[in-house]
C-alpha cells in the first residue's frame, strides 16, 4: 500500500498549448487518496484539457503529473533523470487511472459485458472466463446485472455511462476522472449516473469530476476547484467556495450559473 | 454479321482453360494482396514515421505509374537484379504489389474513419497501439471496408487480362491465340467478355455474402 502522505495524483506547474493559444498555465494540483475533488469553471477555461493531460490522452507542453508518486508519461533513466516514456510504458502507466468520457466511448461491437472483460483479459492478463466473471461483478455494482449481453445501443445514455463507469473502475484504478459524465445525458437519466458516482465516492475511491452539476458537487466532494482561462482561480470545501466565495471571478460564475442552469441540477 | 457458331464450340472448352489459370492468378493475387494491403494500411497508421513514409511513397509510385509498365518491370527487371521468376509469378507479383497499394490506403482509410473516441477509450483503460488495432478498430471497420476491397479485387481480376503480353496463358491469351489461328475476332471478344462478366458477378456474390456475414454494429 502507497504511502498515506504521499499524494495519489499530483500535478506540477502544467502547462498545455496548441500553438500560440495558451489553454492550461502553470496548473498545481494535489489529490489525496479517498478525495472527492471536483473541477467547475466555464466551458473553455481547460477542465477537460487538465484531465485528459494527467493521462495522458494529451500531452502535457510541460509540468509533471504524478500517480501514487510515480511520473506519468515519463521513465527514469540510469543516471536518475527523467525522460518521455514511449507509447508502449505510457499504456501500462495508464492501468493506474480509470476514465469515464462525457460521450461514453464504449465499444459499439461489444456487450456491456465484454466492454468491461476486454481490459481485464487483454490488458490485465485475467483468462477470458475470470475476466467476464469480474466484470459481471462490476456491471453488477452499476446496477446492470439484467443488460450483460446488451449492444451499448441498446442502452439507454444512463446505462451505458454506466457500463463506461464499470468499464474504467474494474480493474481498480488508482484514481478514477470523470470528463463531464452527465453532459451527454437526458435530464431524467443524469440522476443515476450520479448515484453510482456517489457510491463510489463513499466507498473510498479517489475521484476527480469535471462538472456542471453544481448541487451534485456541492453535496459529493471534498473539495471543489474553480478554473477558469487554463488557472486555478480558487478552491476549498464545498460549503465554502459555494457558500462564501472568495474570487470575483467564482462569484460571477456561481451567480451566472444560479441564474441559467442552476435548474438542471437534480 | 454472321457468327462462325463451329469456332464458338471449339472455342469455349480453349477458353474455360484460360479460365482456370485466370482464376488461380486472381485468388493467389488477391490473398497476397489482402496480406500487403493490410500490412501496408497498418503500418501507415502505425507509431514508425520511416515506415509510414515508405508505405507512402509506395503507394504514391503505384498509384502513378501503368500497371502495364510494373508487369514490365517486374518481368524484365527483375532478372537483371538475379530474380528469376516464370511469367505466371512475375505476373502474381506485379498484380499483388499494385493491388495491395490500392487496398493499403483502403484499410488506412477505414481504421483512421473509426471514431477517436474508441482509441482514446481503448487507450484509457491500457491497452497498447497493436491491441488497440486488434481488438478494437479493426473489428469495427472491416465490415465498411469490404465493399471498397471487392471493387479492387474486381479490377484486380480483370487486370490479369494485361499478364497476356508477357505470355501467360490465361483467359486473354486464350483467345487471342484462338484468333491468330481462326481470325475469328468478333466471337472470340464477345466470348471473353462473356467469360470475364461471369467470373466477375460470381466474384461481387461472393463479397456480398461475405458482408452480410459480417458483424453489424
Amino acid at each position: 500500500m502507497a504511502d498515506p502522505r504521499v499524494p495519489t495524483l499530483r500535478v506540477e506547474r502544467l502547462q498545455k498549448s496548441y500553438g500560440s493559444k495558451i489553454v492550461l498555465r502553470d496548473v498545481d494540483l494535489e489529490v489525496m487518496r479517498s478525495e472527492t475533488v471536483a473541477i467547475i469553471g466555464p466551458s473553455g477555461s481547460g477542465k477537460t484539457t487538465l484531465l485528459r493531460c494527467i493521462n495522458y490522452l494529451e500531452s502535457p507542453t510541460s509540468g509533471m503529473v504524478w500517480i501514487d508518486g510515480q511520473p506519468m508519461g515519463r521513465v527514469p533513466r540510469g543516471d536518475g533523470t527523467l525522460v518521455p516514456s514511449g507509447e508502449r510504458v505510457l499504456a501500462r502507466q495508464r492501468r493506474a487511472i480509470g476514465f469515464v468520457f462525457q460521450r461514453f466511448n464504449l465499444f459499439p461491437h461489444l456487450s456491456a459485458l465484454d466492454n468491461v472483460a476486454i481490459g481485464l483479459h487483454k490488458v490485465h492478463g485475467l483468462s477470458k472466463t475470470a475476466a467476464r466473471e469480474r466484470a459481471a461483478d462490476e456491471l453488477r455494482k452499476v446496477f446492470l446485472n439484467e443488460h450483460l449481453d446488451k449492444r451499448p445501443y441498446q442502452l439507454s445514455g444512463g446505462q451505458q455511462q454506466r457500463v463506461a463507469i464499470a468499464r474504467a473502475i474494474a480493474s481498480d484504478p488508482t484514481i478514477i476522472l470523470f470528463d463531464e459524465p452527465t453532459s451527454a445525458l437526458d435530464p431524467e437519466l443524469v440522476r443515476e449516473v450520479l448515484d453510482v458516482i456517489r457510491i463510489l465516492a463513499a466507498s473510498g475511491r479517489t475521484l476527480v469530476i469535471v462538472t456542471h452539476e453544481m448541487r451534485f458537487a456541492r453535496e459529493v466532494a471534498h473539495r471543489v476547484i474553480f478554473m477558469d482561462e487554463g488557472s486555478i482561480v480558487e478552491q476549498g470545501p464545498p460549503g465554502e467556495l459555494f457558500g462564501a466565495p472568495r474570487e470575483p471571478r467564482t462569484q460571477r460564475f456561481l451567480e451566472h450559473f444560479v441564474q441559467s442552469a442552476g435548474a438542471r441540477s437534480p | 454479321m454472321k457468327i462462325d457458331w463451329d469456332i464458338v464450340q471449339t472455342a469455349i472448352p480453349l477458353l474455360a482453360k484460360g479460365t482456370l489459370v485466370t482464376l488461380q492468378i486472381a485468388l493467389i493475387s488477391g490473398v497476397l494482396s489482402i496480406l500487403l494491403g493490410f500490412a501496408l494500411g497498418l503500418s501507415a497508421l502505425g507509431n514508425v514515421r520511416l515506415l509510414r513514409l515508405l508505405v507512402a511513397g509506395y503507394v504514391d509510385f503505384i498509384r502513378g505509374t501503368p500497371l502495364l509498365i510494373q508487369i514490365f518491370l517486374i518481368f524484365f527487371a527483375l532478372p537483371v537484379v538475379g530474380v528469376r521468376l516464370n511469367e505466371i509469378w512475375a505476373g502474381i507479383v506485379a498484380l499483388s504489389l499494385n493491388t495491395a497499394a490500392y487496398m493499403a490506403e483502403t484499410v488506412r482509410g477505414g481504421v483512421g474513419s473509426v471514431e477517436r473516441g474508441q482509441t482514446e477509450a481503448a487507450r484509457s483503460i491500457g491497452m497498447t497501439q497493436p491491441q488497440i488495432l486488434t481488438y478494437i478498430l479493426l473489428p469495427q471497420a472491416l465490415r465498411p471496408m469490404v465493399p471498397p476491397l471487392t471493387n479492387e479485387l474486381i479490377t484486380m481480376t480483370k487486370n490479369t487480362s494485361l499478364l497476356s503480353v508477357i505470355s501467360v496463358y490465361e483467359l486473354t491469351r486464350a483467345g487471342q491465340a484462338i484468333i491468330s489461328v481462326h481470325f475469328v475476332p468478333f466471337e472470340i471478344y464477345l466470348l471473353l467478355a462473356l467469360y470475364y462478366y461471369a467470373l466477375i458477378k460470381s466474384l461481387s456474390w461472393l463479397s456480398r455474402w461475405v458482408e452480410t456475414r459480417m458483424p453489424v454494429l
